[in-house]
């Protein structure tokens, strides 16, 4: 039997349909104004070159006297995690009584291009760490690291053991050499030094088209087929257009800072081969003795299950959770599903320990 | 529809439900717009070009509204192509095979590289393809094949090879627009490969061979890249048609009744699975690693000798050039990194200090156990220096000497020193070889009080004790304790200012 049963007539009026939303969503789209995004409070604490550290407020005064730093990546906007009112792991958390920090690294330009991870982990994350541990008056703090972030919060805790309390990584690369890894795939046949050498800094155009060319299809149209589907719904919309703006808000990359994580992370996996040195000191996963809970999405494209899972199997602690998310690497601060399971989870887990 | 239709009388089908698509559209179009209905047999993606002209302003959503038309585009051809052979025939049977036989050539995969002038595209690479025919979509009522042309990703006006793009288009540093200078280039290449590659590696001689052997390493770098893209997008259009193999399974799988699909979006749908499993399956491959690593590479060969053609001219011309700005900021940023580093140092340092803090209670213990030296330095027989004091030094004195410290003379004992005895003077004489030395600085059997006290450095109160530990000393003596003085470790931040060079006290 023939598999398409499409009647010309019916296919017409899909095609009308179409039409007819497009029509009534372009209206709508002519009266939104640019979105907004980060709806909660926050205050800046403390700033550092284009860093600046931001510390949220909550309804409620924080029950947890061990106050939360995130780290973000350095190649999207950290206001993912605050993007809003409905989707905002921060509010989340500031609700469950968690004291919450985060890094904005701002967007380096061709002074920064000399920036190594030496300058992002010794240097930032360990001045912020202090600020924070001082503000307190704690030894030690909560750090949640996400993506690239969560690379490099496993760097500093390895350094500095003893600032850390808890551990949090958050679709976490660790194994860059699994087979279902497209970007680490691509990126091992690049001559990074040359590339570096090229370009200076990595412009952000270039890093969103490589993300997008993962899955082309989708990313780059079948999206927008989609995109008509809620043209006449003002908040789904504007909820679309919000990750769009998130999508391609992008910072440029450090030239310095990225060649050195293609060659280590991605191309020599020294998280896991061993040898990973920032700056003058080693790296090494078995000093993570604190407790260790690591999140990941099922269905992440960009950081896939395989390459967050080995961490168990490499740290130095015995109190080590994982989380597997029902999701991708955005929906698991976006999603409906995340706000009602991941703020929780972390907090919880917090509350144990 | 009928189900018994005649194939003759297709077409007419097919014109009524085209002039049906565009009076649908002009109905929908009137309130806005006063341009003309297209022809019916126009593509109906064009109406979107109309939405698109209508909504060109979408205020703050531009960007955001014109992605989507292109994706809508792409999703009508679509359509359309569809409905062109439906049209006239029982109620969906569509023959599959030969549609998608036909699409085949016209939906490409993202980076497939059809009709674009761009380095690298290989048009004959397109007509050589097995089951390509391009006569087939001009016969096709309806069907554009320039609409698949028009989307990122999905077809060739727009974005043939995505990677490609994206990498011509970005602003590195001293070249901006890699497509206009790729296209300045682009006649020099084409004579350059007509007359042979060899050329490009003649050696180079005479006046101006550094600018000879320059061009052809620009030339050379210019065709290495153009043979990486037409590897790339072979690689794309192996993609491409891989993609329609998995349809052709996906679709086999959906022959049972109850499972067959009957709307667009669901066969469109289907289409964005296979292609994108067909994708990930050549861009995991060891292949697609080493063609992308070549692509990237290659372009990046090319910019580097852009830039450095774009310095050249920049140096001739007085200009600034970004070596020279990268060399201010390296050295701006290696300033700054110092600057935070130094709260890093001070641990280091006060392990300097532990060190001088420990050599000095050495020097402490030495100089108690030397009990005769201890007392001749007591204040009940203090060392009248045969100079006065310097004015400054005498303007300060010292108004509660510390025990075991020697003070400098008061005005009183300054008159007093010409009643010394002849014994008096021949015992300072003794002395003054270390007096001298030392001058106005009190120095103390007690070393760190002596610190406190001195005008004078720190080497200075060390080797002012190291002298009144051994009056009598001579030159051997001095240059031992002026070693002794010195830290065995330079401190981290005296080694940065001063590298290679050992830390010094004071002359």
């Amino acid at each position: 039997m023939n598999p398409i049963r499409i009647e010309p007539q019916r296919a017409l009026e899909e095609a009308v349909r179409f039409n007819q939303k497009l029509a009534a969503g372009m209206k709508v789209l002519r009266t939104l104004d640019d979105v907004s995004y980060g709806p909660t409070e926050r205050e800046e604490v403390y700033r550092e070159d284009k860093l600046v550290l931001y510390r949220f407020r909550g309804k409620n005064a924080p029950t947890n006297k061990v106050p939360l730093l995130i780290a973000y990546a350095l190649v999207n906007r950290p206001y993912m995690v605050d993007l809003q009112d409905d989707r905002s792991l921060v509010k989340n958390l500031l609700a469950l009584g968690e004291d919450v920090y985060l890094i904005d690294w701002g967007y380096p330009d061709q002074s920064d291009r000399y920036l190594t991870l030496d300058d992002y982990i010794n240097g930032y994350i360990r001045r912020c760490v202090d600020f924070v541990a001082k503000k307190h008056k704690v030894d030690k703090i909560n750090l949640l690291g996400i993506c690239q972030g969560g690379a490099f919060s496993l760097c500093f805790a390895s350094i500095y053991p003893e600032k850390i309390r808890n551990l949090i990584t958050m679709v976490t690369p660790v194994d860059f050499h699994t087979p279902d890894n497209m970007l680490s795939h691509w990126t091992r046949g690049m001559d990074v030094d040359l590339f570096v050498d090229t370009l200076g800094n990595v412009p952000a155009d270039l890093m969103n088209w490589c993300y997008l060319t993962l899955k082309p299809v989708r990313l780059f149209q079948q999206k927008y087929v989609g995109m008509v589907d809620i043209l006449d719904d003002k908040a789904e919309l504007e909820n679309f257009l919000r990750m769009e703006k998130w999508i391609f808000d992008s910072p440029d990359q450090a030239g310095e800072a990225f060649r050195q994580f293609i060659k280590d992370f991605y191309q020599g996996n020294k998280l896991v081969n061993g040898g990973l040195k920032i700056g003058p000191r080693d790296v090494s996963l078995k000093n993570i003795k604190m407790p260790v809970l690591n999140i990941f999405a099922e269905q992440d494209h960009l950081v896939p299950p395989s390459a967050s899972r080995p961490l168990q199997g490499l740290i130095g602690t015995k109190d080590y959770t994982q989380l597997a998310f029902k999701g991708g690497h955005i929906g698991i601060y976006v999603s409906g599903r995340a706000q009602r399971e991941v703020p929780s989870a972390i907090h919880d887990w917090l509350a144990q320990r | 529809m009928s189900d018994n239709k005649s194939t003759p009388d297709w077409p007419n089908d097919w014109q009524a439900l085209q002039r049906q698509y565009w009076n649908a559209w002009a109905d929908l179009t009137r309130a806005q717009t006063a341009g003309a209905t297209p022809d019916a047999a126009a593509p109906w993606h064009e109406g979107l070009e109309q939405w698109s002209r209508m909504f060109g302003s979408a205020g703050k959503q531009s960007d955001a509204a014109e992605r989507m038309m292109s994706g809508a585009k792409s999703f009508l051809s679509l359509m359309q192509s569809m409905l062109s052979f439906a049209a006239g025939k029982d109620a969906g049977a569509i023959n599959v095979p030969s549609w998608l036989e036909a699409m085949r050539g016209g939906m490409g995969m993202p980076g497939f590289g059809a009709p674009m002038a761009m380095p690298g595209f290989d048009a004959s690479m397109f007509k050589a393809m097995p089951g390509f025919d391009p006569a087939l979509f001009g016969s096709m009522p309806g069907f554009d094949p320039k609409a698949f042309g028009s989307m990122p990703g999905f077809d060739a006006s727009l974005l043939n090879n995505p990677m490609s793009k994206a990498l011509r288009e970005i602003a590195g540093q001293g070249v901006k627009g890699f497509e206009q200078l790729a296209a300045g280039a682009e006649p020099m290449l084409q004579q350059m490969q007509t007359e042979a590659m060899s050329w490009l590696k003649a050696p180079a001689f005479g006046y101006a061979r550094e600018h000879q052997e320059h061009y052809q390493k620009m030339a050379l770098a210019f065709v290495e890249f153009k043979q990486a893209s037409n590897q790339y997008n072979a690689l794309m259009m192996k993609s491409s048609q891989r993609s329609f193999e998995i349809l052709e399974d996906k679709l086999a799988e959906r022959s049972e009744p109850g499972r067959q699909i009957d709307s667009m979006r669901a066969l469109y749908d289907l289409w964005v699975d296979s292609a994108e499993e067909a994708y990930a399956e050549i861009t995991l491959s060891d292949e697609f690693r080493k063609v992308y690593g070549d692509v990237v590479n290659a372009q990046m060969r090319v910019r580097s000798q852009m830039q450095a053609e774009v310095e050249r001219i920049g140096v001739d011309l007085g200009m600034p050039t970004r070596s020279e700005l990268n060399s201010v900021h390296k050295r701006l940023h290696e300033l700054r990194r110092e600057l935070r580093d130094a709260p890093l140092a001070a641990p280091a340092e006060d392990g300097v200090i532990a060190q001088l803090r420990a050599e000095v209670e050495e020097l402490k213990r030495v100089v108690l156990n030397s009990s005769p030296q201890t007392k001749k330095l007591a204040p009940s027989a203090p060392a009248t220096p045969r100079k006065p004091a310097p004015a400054k030094a005498a303007a300060k004195p010292s108004s509660a000497p510390a025990a075991n410290v020697v003070r400098l003379p008061s005005a009183a004992e300054k008159r007093g020193r010409n009643a010394d005895t002849s014994a008096q003077r021949a015992r300072s004489a003794k002395r003054r070889p270390a007096r001298r030395a030392v001058r106005a600085v009190a120095v103390p059997s007690n070393p760190v009080s002596a610190m406190n006290e001195a005008t004078g450095s720190f080497g200075d109160a060390i080797a002012a004790i190291r002298r009144q530990m051994a009056p009598h000393a001579g030159k051997k003596k001095k240059r031992k304790g002026a070693a002794f003085s010195q830290p065995a470790k330079q401190s981290p931040i005296s080694a940065r200012a001063n590298p290679g060079k050992p830390r010094r006290s004071k002359p």
